[in-house]
């Protein structure tokens, strides 16, 4: 018996030896992701003001230890957490978030967590109704993209929205076309949700509410997929527009109400 | 009977008193033990259920039995074998990597994936990272094959500048050396020529003119030296054996300077192609240099010591426009 205890703790100690390493990480970047992993769970189940606490605690760690690559994707987080918070001026607070990150990091980090940063930056200035910066960052992005950087279907869906919101609703028409038909197999299917919205307020600018309707309620199917709130309540309130536009009353008031009960959901109230 | 006395106890059980309290020590030890190891068992992966995937190689260089195997960075498996496989009807001489991957993972690798080695930092260890193909793909199924590419790592680099690049700049030398040397160079001949010219009349006037544009043009490297050859022949065909004599020099002196630019513009050619491909290369060192630590910390010993956390991604971009304030998008 004596021989198989000895055994057996022989055995144990050297599977421990074996063992590569899996705990022990240093703390602060041990929690940098630890709480970068709860800011999101916060995040997609629409928490924000505590995604928006979990992140910022995230930023600061990772500051800390100038760990580049978290301070990058937790300026990301926290810049889209205030953006859509829902608060005034919530753009510029978000754009302000992503400019404080350091030039000489963007070096030393992804080439796609800084084309984020880009985009997102653009997006914020689109918010902003800077169109023309926006644009601007827009075509060097492009360039840089050129080879499809994983974010192209963002990049078109920007510049369709923002050509839209100039008033060109018919190239916006055509350059969310021309983009639905490349990503539609393998685009970020958010992204492709949001160029089916953009081709649907398009195609009602342009008198068309029956291609809108159906563009729109394509947005709307794959923003539920998706469990995107924010995004079924847009889909909702421009279907509510286009039935008004098409003079169907009845689907307009259907429309509205199911726009009513999203948001008093995303407001935390009982349902009617 | 009712026992007495604890030695009573001891009869009862059949065990002499000392070896059963030892017993008591040693039975939890044991059982404790046994936890242990099903659980680093458990730690190790050996309850998982692994299948074969093969990979097809040029080569075998820098991939050896463990080698792991990563999808979009989870260790998912490791080769488990390395065999050379002869040349067949339309195949070259290959190497069949034989793998145990994850079961689990199979469903996440389609059909048309690809397999780079690629090597976790400048002096990190080399990994295979399998590319996930179209979604729309129905997944591998175990045994089945998947082509690994190969990507160069630090010496890779230092091959490539030393193969693509040296060239260029040699060229690049060699025709600076030529248009600097005032014996061999352009500049003396054309001198000469001028100074020919000076004594052959109006004829000779026109030709020198000639020849001053051409200088201009050489000035630059890629002047048009044929349109000048052309208008110099139909000079020479009114003027006198001097001047013809004059010319054929002139004419020389084009080709040569022609060839030169030529020369020129296939560098700045060459430049042109060579400077993305150069910068990416530059970007990659930068990012090797930047990773040497991270790539040490992957390696034997130094994962012992030191081992971080991975990033946390990001949420990513949604280029689409938010719900207004009024519509009370925040909790």
């Amino acid at each position: 018996m004596k021989r198989l205890a000895i055994g057996l703790a022989t055995v144990a100690l050297l599977a421990g030896c074996a063992g590569s390493r899996t705990d022990g990480r240093p703390p602060l970047a041990q929690r940098v992701a630890d709480l970068g992993k709860e800011g999101q769970a916060a995040y997609f189940k629409g928490d924000l003001s505590r995604a928006r606490h979990l992140f910022e605690l995230a930023l600061r760690d990772a500051r800390q230890i100038e760990d580049s690559e978290g301070v990058a994707a937790m300026s990301i987080n926290l810049a889209r957490v205030l953006r859509e918070s829902g608060e005034p001026g919530g753009w510029a607070s978000a754009l302000a978030q992503l400019e404080q990150f350091p030039e000489w990091q963007r070096g030393v980090i992804p080439s796609r967590l800084a084309a984020e940063i880009d985009l997102l930056t653009a997006v914020l200035l689109a918010d902003g109704g800077r169109a023309d910066e926006s644009l601007a960052r827009l075509a060097v992005l492009r360039e840089k993209c050129a080879a499809d950087c994983g974010l192209s279907a963002g990049i078109e869906s920007l510049h369709a929205r923002l050509v839209l919101e100039r008033g060109d609703a018919q190239r916006a028409l055509d350059l969310a076309d021309v983009a639905l038909a490349r990503f539609q197999a393998h685009g970020n299917r958010l992204e492709l949700a949001n160029l089916l919205r953009v081709k649907g307020e398009a195609s009602l600018a342009l008198g068309d509410p029956a291609t809108a309707r159906q563009a729109l309620e394509a947005a709307l199917a794959t923003d539920k997929a998706l469990a995107q709130p924010a995004k079924i309540a847009l889909d909702l309130q421009a279907l509510a527009d286009t039935a008004l536009a098409a003079g169907d009353r009845g689907a307009h008031a259907h429309y509205l109400a199911r726009l009513a009960e999203v948001r008093r959901a995303r407001a935390g109230a009982p349902p009617r | 009977m009712k026992p007495s006395s604890p030695s009573d106890f001891d009869e009862l059980l059949g065990q002499p008193p000392a070896r059963r309290r030892a017993w008591l020590f040693i039975l939890p030890a044991i059982l404790g033990l046994i936890l242990l190891v099903v659980g680093v068992a458990l730690k190790q992966g050996y309850f998982i259920r692994r299948v074969n995937l093969n990979f097809y190689a040029p080569t075998a260089d820098g991939i050896s039995v463990g080698t792991k195997i990563k999808l979009l960075g989870f260790p998912v498996g490791a080769i488990s074998g390395v065999t050379f496989v002869p040349a067949s009807a339309g195949q070259p001489r290959r190497v069949k990597l034989q793998a145990r991957v994850d079961a689990e993972y199979l469903a996440h690798i389609p059909t048309g994936s690809l397999a780079r080695l690629a090597q976790e930092g400048v002096i990190g260890e080399h990994v295979i990272e399998i590319v996930p193909g179209s979604d729309n793909a129905r997944p591998v199924a175990a045994g089945e094959a998947i082509e690994l590419k190969k990507e160069g790592g630090l010496g890779g680099l230092a091959s490539m500048v030393e193969t693509r690049v040296m060239p260029v700049v040699d060229e690049a030398r060699v025709l600076l050396g030529t248009l600097n040397d005032e014996r061999a160079g352009v500049k003396p001949v054309l001198a000469d020529v001028r100074g020919l010219l000076a004594s052959a009349g109006t004829t000779a006037q026109r030709a020198e003119n000639l020849l001053e544009q051409s200088e201009a043009k050489l000035g630059n490297l890629l002047g048009d030296g044929e349109a000048a050859m052309k208008s110099a022949r139909m000079i020479a065909g009114a003027t006198d054996q001097r001047a013809t004599e004059l010319l054929d020099d002139a004419r020389s002196v084009l080709k040569n300077a022609k060839t030169i630019s030529e020369d020129g513009a296939n560098i700045v050619r060459d430049l042109k192609s060579a400077a993305p491909g150069l910068l990416d290369d530059g970007r990659s060192a930068a990012a090797d240099a930047s990773q040497i630590a991270h790539g040490a910390k992957q390696s034997w010993p130094f994962r012992l010591l030191v081992d971080d956390a991975p990033a946390p991604p990001s949420l990513g971009v949604d280029t689409g426009r938010v719900l207004p304030a009024a519509s009370g998008a925040a909790k």
